[in-house]
């Protein structure tokens, strides 16, 4: 009892003499920090420009409350332009409630890995932060927001309503592109988000391949694009309706050929079958290039273990002379 | 004064818990790959086969008895000192995983020492209690535990993608070992000490206890573990520091609610102080029968 | 131990009613409601004092019981030994004693029993006439309900002990009688039913009873301080009630009563730490809507100690744990606030316990005004002055409002949200849950007279939980709480279970 004492009167000392978190000097109530909403990187040459959208609140009077700003700084890296950005304001910045990613589509492949890893490296920032791509960074946020406060979390809302309305799953949060970027295909689809005249607009996708953007695609096309990646949920485009969508995916090598059959059942409560079809196959035949931006790899590399094996060497080759069948149950 | 208290219950959340520790922490181990779940499940079951193979040979080495000579006293002694040092490893792992993610997540600033001042003050104090004391707190926590990870299972599935984890493709038996191995070694084996435990404190090992304590805390730990990969895909989460708290971060219900990783700061500090304390417990009983 | 302060041992009466009326004056000599009533037998010979205290007997017993007959009746009490003879023949009164020994003599007299001094004997007759006055019975105010009996105790423990008898019309019902206090004397009873409740208990009880080395006992509090297991516990681990109904339901589960004269509070023991949660109302009303107070109990307890403290710590150190929305909207409304979360809790905590405390102790009269002035001062004025912000306001008061709830646990929800707030301010919810986790340890350790504070977590079945979290109903309430397994379990046919 008495060594029990001791020790409980030893351990308050010890926690009463170090006192933390109170003194203000480290941790910070939310009103003596800004607050980011959204980042986004732009190239300069070699060189990475950072923009970041804060909430700043007023704290000198009500009235006024909360209001926006667009901070922006440059430097050889993305940790560096981030870092001199936070040197030239007075509040330390909080990215807790970052919420969206912007890259431009000019970022070199490095420079995208850079934006991945200081995301990473920032605790803060959120594993589920949205990732778009744009060719107008630097102006994204000085567009003015229309149901929330500011630019980056109206996008958010932009692209949980256009994944619910259009079907497509962009699968463009960090951590998927970061989950992506480590699949045998390092595929990964990006909304894509262009500023006309002061407004933005989601007008559709691009598609990365090792960190480098492949191909822009619109929405219609992006939502085709979806239907054959097995990424599409209930939703419209153009004069279609589709839902419980299911894409199946078969492979098989016969004579050195690589032979692709994608099984697209799904319900057509709207629309011209024939019509659709027609879309489907000439998207597959417009984006299908030299390169798989489709992510067949990992479906082989996953089903097909024996085949995988056989191919993954010279796997560009098998894929440009491959026989790709689309069937349809609608 | 008080009627006999019937603890089957308690032992098998206490052993549920047990296993979860710190492993709830790691998991998926850093070699994981898209077998790893498969990885899980052999290990889980290789485990349950060992354990009540070595059912009667712990409870015979265990349980008190009298020795019939002093080579049999000395070769009994050096195998609780042996019992001792290894609870005294996994403590310290369990700790030193529990207070890295303490300073590296949940207090960055705070000195890392003043943290696991306070954690080892805490696993002490609940360890010198009676043994009731952390029969009671297992059965207080292990159903809070259990609760939040199977909601968060359950609020992460529409965000889960079933080709993260391969089921129809078997793997060789090379891939098999490599991902079983990790959960064999450093999730399953340490399993014996708590049945370890059981012995000290009942004088019987129950199989009961056994079997539902290892299914609960592997079932609990396969939450845990699926969440992550099914979320995240097997090499990203073995990449990360705390695969289970990021996930859990992940989860939004509606608008309000958006980073609830702060249950896992619970969960990691139940699991890890259970844990702790047990192999704290079996060392004071292993002390106590070599200098008693 | 317990005993008058000066040993009257040595002190014998006289067969002399002079000397032994003077040894009584000389006792009393400071004290000026002693009245002596001479009387002379209708038989001429004998004589007696009829010797009280003025406003501790009923004046009518003893004018009509003792007096009266004393003068009018005309018995032969001179065959035999004369103290008998009278308490036999003459006296009305329903229970006299016989005795020499002085010490039971002031013991009685100071109790409200008249004390009969006789010629020509050394014994003395002690006779009851007790009639102090008492406030009567009223429903207790801290103990409200809004269905079920009304009765609440009062200070004469006699008429206490009467109430509980008059629910439990059972001769197993005990009622043993101490008395503790050097200087008070006070009269302790301590019931319970022989064949539920443990006799080790009932007899560790005594004697820690006895243990009391102490001048006065003006309080149940006063016995449970000293008797409780964990003398420096914040939670307590007796249980008090101003209610006989109350207190006959947990003598029915084989607990213990301990009834101290002069005060209506009773103690029971072994407690729980779930009674904490229980409502007197939860047996009387519909079992849905008992579970569900009772969960409420829970959810609020659990509100009032940590609200504050997982604010502090939020708002401090887990700012990326708050939605956004919520964020913004602190961060707003602290703006300019100089006081850094952790001192801005404190400050309105303390403020509302002050509230509280007032409110409680001050006249009705000016209960408006106070109302006026917490409103307003603080709820509106200190906020547009930024002095405190809103959100925190907001968190303390509702911490404050759940508190109220659960009554039985004031004192410690106040020392644990105080706890919690700084546990949260160092450490943020590593403190919080580290502060929480000893505190669940602690509540685990705690023994209520040798019973686990925590039991029904001992073998956690539905016989054992039935009455904890939520309260089953009364067909399915069939046992009793696991207590001594020697004792009768059922509540039904008496078989044990």
């Amino acid at each position: 009892m008495k060594f029990e004492k001791i020790f409980i009167f030893l351990i308050t000392l010890i926690l009463l003499l170090t006192l933390t978190g109170c003194t203000g000097g480290v941790y910070r109530q939310p009103d003596q920090q800004y607050l980011v909403s959204g980042i986004a990187f732009k190239r300069d040459k070699s060189r990475i420009i950072a923009f970041a959208e804060t909430v700043v609140v007023n704290t000198e009077s009500t009235e006024q409350g909360v209001s926006r700003h667009i901070f922006s700084a440059s430097g050889n890296t993305a940790e560096e332009s981030l870092l001199n950005l936070s040197g030239k304001i007075s509040k330390p910045l909080l990215f807790d409630h970052c919420g969206l990613i912007a890259v431009d589509k000019d970022l070199s492949s490095e420079q995208f890995s850079q934006v991945i890893d200081y995301c990473k490296k920032n605790e803060q920032i959120n594993l589920a932060a949205y990732m778009i791509s744009s060719e107008n960074t630097d102006i994204l946020f000085d567009c003015e927001p229309v149901s929330t406060l500011t630019v980056s979390y109206d996008l958010l809302g932009v692209i949980d309503r256009v994944e619910f309305l259009n079907g497509i799953k962009f699968h463009n949060r960090y951590y998927e592109v970061c989950a992506n970027k480590l699949r045998e295909s390092r595929c990964f689809f990006l909304p894509f988000v262009l500023v006309n005249k002061g407004e933005y607009i989601l007008s559709g996708g691009d598609v990365y391949i090792d960190n480098k953007m492949v191909d822009s695609l619109e929405l219609t096309e992006g939502a085709l694009y979806c239907l054959l990646t097995d990424n599409f949920s209930d939703g419209k485009f153009e004069d279609f309706e589709i839902s419980d969508s299911k894409t199946r995916f078969e492979c098989d090598l016969r004579e050195d050929t690589l032979f692709i059959t994608l099984n697209i059942k799904a319900d057509l409560e709207k629309g011209d079958y024939a019509y659709l079809s027609d879309k489907i196959e000439r998207t597959l035949e417009n984006l299908r290039g030299n390169t798989d931006i489709f992510g067949f790899k990992d479906r082989i590399s996953r089903k097909y273990r024996n085949l995988w094996n056989t191919v993954k060497d010279n796997y560009n080759f098998y894929y440009t002379n491959a026989k790709i069948e689309v069937k349809y149950e609608f | 004064m008080n009627s006999k208290a019937n603890y089957t219950l308690h032992t098998i959340f206490l052993s549920a818990i047990f296993l979860m520790g710190n492993a709830v922490i790691i998991l998926p181990f850093p070699s994981a790959d898209d077998k790893t779940f498969l990885g899980y499940i052999f290990a889980f079951f290789v485990s349950l086969g060992v354990c009540f193979l070595l059912l009667p040979i712990l409870n015979n080495l265990y349980t008190k008895r009298n020795f019939k000579n002093s080579f049999q006293k000395a070769i009994f002694i050096a195998l609780y000192g042996v019992t001792a040092l290894l609870s005294a490893i996994e403590a310290y792992r369990c700790f030193y995983q529990y207070a890295d993610f303490v300073s590296k997540t949940v207090l960055p600033k705070v000195s890392p020492i003043l943290i696991s001042l306070i954690f080892i003050a805490i696993a002490i104090y609940l360890s010198f209690r009676h043994s009731s004391v952390i029969f009671k707190f297992s059965l207080f926590s292990f159903v809070l535990v259990f609760i939040a990870v199977a909601a968060f299972f359950i609020m992460s599935y529409k965000n889960f993608r079933l080709d993260n984890i391969s089921l129809l493709q078997l793997p060789t038996s090379k891939e098999l070992i490599k991902q079983t191995l990790p959960y064999l070694l450093k999730v399953f084996l340490p399993f014996l000490l708590v049945l370890i435990y059981q012995a000290c404190q009942f004088e019987r090992i129950g199989k009961k206890q056994t079997l539902w304590g290892l299914s609960l805390g592997g079932i609990t730990l396969c939450l845990t573990l699926l969440n992550s990969v099914l979320l995240f895909g097997a090499p990203f989460s073995a990449g990360l520091d705390f695969p289970y708290a990021s996930a859990i971060s992940t989860v939004t219900v509606g608008y309000l609610f958006s980073r609830m990783d702060g249950f896992s700061y619970f969960i990691y500090f139940a699991c890890c102080l259970i844990k702790i304390s047990v192999c704290i417990g079996i060392i004071k009983s292993m002390i106590k029968r070599i200098f008693g | 131990m317990s005993g008058l302060t000066t040993d009257y041992s040595g002190i014998k009466l006289s067969v002399n009613l002079d000397e032994s009326v003077d040894i009584i004056k000389n006792i009393f000599n400071k004290d000026c409601v002693l009245r002596i009533r001479r009387i002379k037998l209708p038989d001429g010979i004998t004589e007696c004092a009829v010797i009280y205290l003025d406003g501790m007997v009923n004046n009518e017993i003893l004018n009509d019981s003792v007096i009266r007959p004393l003068l009018t009746r005309h018995e032969d009490i001179l065959t035999g030994d004369i103290a008998d003879n009278i308490s036999e023949k003459i006296l009305f009164v329903n229970d006299s004693k016989k005795t020499d020994n002085v010490a039971d003599i002031l013991r009685a007299v100071l109790y409200g029993d008249t004390l009969l001094l006789i010629s020509g004997t050394t014994f003395a007759l002690t006779l009851n006439t007790k009639g102090w006055r008492t406030r009567g019975i009223s429903e207790p105010e801290d103990e409200r309900i809004l269905q079920g009996p009304r009765e609440g105790f009062d200070e004469a423990a006699l008429f206490n002990v009467a109430m509980i008898r008059r629910k439990l019309l059972t001769p197993d019902f005990c009622s043993e009688m101490l008395r503790v206090g050097r200087r008070t004397e006070t009269v302790v009873f301590i019931c319970y039913l022989e064949s539920l409740a443990d006799e080790k208990t009932v007899s560790e009880l005594k004697k820690r009873i006895q243990k009391i080395d102490i001048d006065g006992i003006l309080d149940t509090n006063y016995i449970a301080e000293h008797i409780r297991d964990n003398k420096h516990s914040l939670l307590k681990t007796t249980g008090t009630t101003e209610r006989p109904d109350i207190v006959a339901a947990r003598l029915l589960e084989g607990r213990i009563a301990v009834v101290v004269d002069g005060t209506p509070v009773v103690l029971t023991l072994p407690y729980l730490f779930s009674e904490n949660f229980q409502s007197d109302e939860d047996y009387y009303i519909n079992f849905f809507i008992a579970s569900i107070g009772r969960i409420l109990r829970y959810i609020c307890f659990f509100a009032a100690v940590s609200v504050p403290g997982i604010f502090v710590a939020l708002t401090t150190f887990h700012k990326q744990l708050l939605p956004t929305s919520f964020a913004l909207s602190v961060a707003q409304l602290r703006g300019g606030v100089p006081l850094s979360s952790f001192v801005e809790c404190i400050l309105l905590i303390l403020v509302f316990e002050i509230l509280k405390e007032t409110g409680l102790r001050m006249p009705q009269s000016l209960g408006h005004a106070l109302s006026i002035v917490g409103g307003l001062v603080v709820g509106q004025a200190a906020v547009e002055a930024r002095i405190v912000s809103a959100p925190m306001l907001i968190a303390v008061a509702l911490s404050g409002i759940s508190g109220l709830m659960i009554p039985r646990l004031k004192g410690i929800v106040f020392y644990l949200r105080i706890g919690l707030v700084f546990a949260c301010a160092f450490f943020g919810l590593y403190g919080f849950i580290a502060l929480s986790s000893l505190f669940v340890i602690r509540v685990f350790t705690l023994k209520s007279f040798g019973i686990d504070y925590t039991a029904s977590l001992k073998n956690p079945d539905f016989q054992h939980l039935k009455d904890t979290f939520f309260r089953a109903p009364w067909p399915s309430m069939k046992t009793r709480p696991n207590f001594n397994k020697n004792y009768i379990r059922s509540r039904g046919d008496g078989d044990e279970i």
